[in-house]
């Protein structure tokens, strides 16, 4: 049932809600505004009993007024999925019972594409009470279904009358991340400035940024179109806005590293076409897959596949590489007593090839364009020179910001440093 | 200002005047300048006063200036200081100490800037300013001549503005203050703490055929109670006030119980003014609206309630405790007027606690009935009955249950709500 259908004239129950909490959340809150007379409890199902809420359910009000029962925080027990299931079943007229799964236990596994069993038969046991309303806020995103938020942000932005192609939408999700509710927010408040079409420029310029990366990306976007004043103006935005300056410090220091890999490789020889592409597969493992020149894009991806759990490493090193067994061992985390398997880390990557261009385009536009007047070999010597430097130098003002001195003096610093395109300054 | 005033009497007045200072609830908005809601202005003239005040709460309290009330003033004037920290100096002086407060003024006052954020051009300061205009001097000597010095922070007394305690209300009644407080002790445990609707967290005072009633609830029970008749003179209105419940109790602090308490009402700003002899209080009413959604009191008196049973309320309450072990929330209670017992069931949900029973003889139970109440709600009930029997009483549509104490001039009757079961946890309960 679509969430717009407890706008009706009399409120529904019982409900069950389940999915994205933003999109649920929201959706109670309209619920509340819409139904102003209705007298709303909320009552917690793992840290009040449920005999206390069999009464709140079961107790008629003084003024014959009707009530809307939030049930939240529900646990993952069996004992209370019967109860609610009994309770929803015969609540009496005057108590609306609104059934809240605010721990997400109910959602779709993305490998089967189905609910968890038990969870599955609570809402079959709830589908068939009379009256019942599901509503599905949808499952959280993740990166393995990016498809599938590219068309919810497409769709976001079509309700607002707005255009916005796959590839636009994608730069939006890796700023702003895969969170439902806060890419609705974001799309909300673009789409009163936004243009009928809306293009990459647009999305740099207005989205809010929630990772390291996206902060990444928009202040790439201003050092390498906009001015000094501009890239300084950004980042006292993001420190006003509370992103610490030692997270903008390691920001630079990325775009420092890309720079000098992307220096690195054209001084070797690689034209600048090529060098996107080769940005892409570093950081991925194993890199003597991803770097295979006689594999095609598919079969590295089906190959590297195998290898990237803990095992998978091991088996890779001992079969691949020819180390012997004996000098391998998983040690897990003796933190995290919880965690069965390990997680790996993994290098640094670039997650979209427009990035990649980024960088490369950078490097090309503005710092080897304008000093084409020295002969080739001597400007390639000179980019890769300068590109060591500046990493180091922003090395240098991260320490100092760790350090504390003044981030703001030191991050203006940095921008100064990678602003300075002439060869010889650094 | 330079006053000199016994330390017994000094605390008398700053803890009834600084009421508004110190008490919690009583202050809805965080301002800018909200330490000057933890304040006090003291005014020597020909009474010495003390007034403190906030957004929901203001209160004065005044005596004359006399030297037979042990009050010397040397030069009149008035000052503002913080309360918490001169009652706390104040209290620790001695009961036989007196205390003298001098002003010290500033050639030219400080200005404490409290504004934390950007200043537009067009933004006016001004009201983010504080003027610190001196220091307040507290000396304390006792007869044992051990003295004690201290100075306090004096603020511009301007800064509080004068609250018009004699401003156009329309005056509803008096009654003797000892009678609020028992009102009080009796219905407001029924009112909730706060309620999002503005409604269920007040005492609804209004008279009824003649009698005042306070009444308490929180849609699910009500305490109703009457104040004898001999307490309450000179009714003029018979319009309802509805006052905020922890408001109300915090004055139950600073009345003089003895003394009468007049009780008016300004529609015009919905401020409940209340006063006794040296005593001012002006509170907030709950407005219009919500006095509309408070149960009737009329509705509640008139409704037609037959007696089921006249019982101990010793052990209906050891009934009700015994049943609260396994769920407090709810319990079957079963009269059978065959047998004369009263059974009491209380099962917990999903069987985590097995089934409880106690069953007891109670003669004169006049219809056989089964039904679930609260039993929290109704352990709550019990405490405020005063008398060893209590009468349980019922409606025809046995919505509710009505428990009295069984005493001439009963003053408090309790309404509790039925819980309606469904048919699976009646099958459980065995109803």
């Amino acid at each position: 049932m679509p969430i717009s259908e407890i706008n009706m004239p009399s409120f529904p129950s019982p409900i069950l809600f389940y999915g994205d909490l933003y999109i649920v959340h929201q959706a109670i809150v309209t619920a509340k505004k819409k139904y102003p007379d209705l007298k709303w409890v909320t009552k917690s199902a793992t840290t009040e009993s449920l005999d206390s809420i069999r009464m709140e359910a079961s107790l008629p009000s003084w003024d014959d007024s009707e009530k809307v029962l939030l049930i939240k925080e529900i646990p993952d027990r069996k004992a209370t999925r019967e109860f609610l299931v009994d309770l929803a079943s015969s609540c009496p007229d005057f108590t609306k019972l609104v059934i809240w799964d605010s721990e997400q236990h109910i959602k779709t596994d993305q490998k089967t594409k189905t609910i968890e069993k038990t969870w599955q038969e609570f809402i079959d046991s709830f589908k068939e009470i009379e009256g019942a309303k599901i509503i599905n806020g949808g499952d959280q995103f993740t990166e393995k279904n990016i498809d599938e938020c590219i068309d919810y942000v497409v769709k976001c932005f079509e309700k607002c009358g707005k255009q916005i192609g796959a590839f636009e939408a994608r730069i939006l999700i890796n700023i702003v991340g895969y969170d439902r509710g806060l890419l609705k927010s974001d799309i909300k408040k673009m789409c009163i400035t936004c243009p009928d079409k809306i293009d990459k420029e647009f999305i740099f310029e207005n989205a809010f940024p929630t990772s390291k990366e996206a902060i990444l990306y928009k202040i790439s976007n201003v050092l390498d179109t906009g001015t000094y004043e501009a890239a300084i103006n950004m980042v006292e935005q993001f420190l006003n806005n509370g992103i610490n300056g030692n997270v903008l410090a390691e920001v630079f220091i990325k775009k420092a590293r890309w720079q000098m890999v992307v220096a690195y490789l054209w001084s070797t020889g690689m034209p600048w076409r090529n060098i996107p592409e080769k940005l892409m597969l570093m950081g991925k493992f194993p890199s003597a897959i991803w770097h295979d020149n006689k594999m095609n894009e598919g079969a590295k991806r089906n190959e590297a596949e195998q290898y990237q759990s803990p095992e998978g490493i091991i088996k890779f090193l001992t079969d691949k590489q020819g180390i012997p067994r004996r000098y391998l061992k998983i040690v897990e985390d003796k933190k995290s007593k919880t965690k069965t398997t390990m997680t790996r880390k993994g290098a640094e990557i670039i997650p979209m090839i427009f990035m990649a261009d980024q960088y490369v385009d950078a490097v090309r536009n503005y710092i080897v364009t304008p000093n084409i007047d020295i002969s080739e070999e001597e400007l390639k010597k000179k980019v890769l020179n300068r590109a060591i430097k500046v990493y180091l130098l922003v090395q240098e003002k991260l320490a100092n910001i760790r350090y504390g001195k003044n981030s703001s003096q030191q991050l203006q610093e940095i921008i100064a440093i990678l602003k300075d395109n002439k060869l010889d300054n650094v | 200002m330079k006053v000199g005033i016994s330390q017994k009497l000094l605390m008398e007045i700053l803890e009834k005047g600084s009421l508004a200072a110190i008490a919690e609830n009583v202050q809805s908005e965080v301002t800018i300048l909200a330490m000057l809601n933890k304040c006090i202005k003291i005014t020597v003239d020909k009474s010495f006063t003390v007034e403190s005040s906030t957004d929901l709460l203001s209160v004065k309290y005044a005596i004359p200036v006399s030297e037979q009330n042990g009050i010397i003033v040397k030069e009149e004037g008035s000052v503002l200081v913080p309360a918490k920290e001169l009652i706390l100096w104040v209290k620790v002086q001695g009961p036989d100490s007196m205390i003298s407060l001098t002003l010290n003024k500033l050639q030219v006052p400080d200005v404490i800037n409290t504004f934390d954020g950007e200043v537009n051009d067009n933004q006016d300061l001004s009201k983010f300013m504080i003027k610190r205009i001196g220091t307040v001097k507290l000396i304390s000597k006792n007869t044992s001549k051990t003295s004690g010095k201290w100075e306090l922070d004096c603020f511009d007394p301007e800064h509080v503005a004068a609250i018009n305690y004699d401003q156009k209300a329309e005056k509803y009644f008096e009654m003797q203050g000892g009678q609020l407080t028992e009102a009080l002790e009796n219905v407001s445990f029924s009112a909730l703490l706060k309620d999002d609707k503005n409604v269920w967290d007040a005492i609804d005072i209004q008279t009824y055929a003649g009698d005042l009633y306070f009444a308490a609830t929180d849609s699910y029970r009500c305490a109703l109670y009457k104040v004898p008749k001999e307490n309450v003179i000179d009714v003029k209105s018979d319009k309802p006030l509805l006052a905020p419940s922890v408001i109300l109790s915090q004055l139950t602090k600073i009345i003089n119980k003895t003394e009468q308490l007049v009780f008016s009402y300004s529609e015009e700003n919905e401020k409940i003014f209340i006063s006794q002899p040296n005593l001012k209080i002006r509170m907030v009413s709950k407005g219009k609206e919500q006095m509309n959604r408070f149960p009737s009191i009329q509705k509640l008196l008139d409704k037609d309630y037959k007696p089921l049973v006249e019982i101990s309320k010793t052990l209906f309450n050891d009934m009700l405790i015994n049943a609260s072990v396994v769920n407090s929330s709810a319990a079957l209670f079963v009269f059978n007027k065959t047998d004369g017992t009263l059974t009491v069931k209380a099962i917990s949900e999903n069987n985590k606690y097995k089934p409880n029973i106690k069953q007891a003889l109670v003669p004169n139970i006049s219809q056989d009935a089964k039904l679930v109440w609260a039993v929290t709600h109704l352990m709550e009930g019990l405490k405020v009955m005063k008398s060893e029997e209590i009468v349980l009483s019922l409606p025809d549509n046995l919505k509710t249950v009505k428990i009295i104490s069984k005493e001439p001039n009963n003053k408090l009757v309790y309404f509790s709500m039925v819980i309606q079961t469904n048919a699976h946890y009646n099958a459980d309960i065995g109803n």
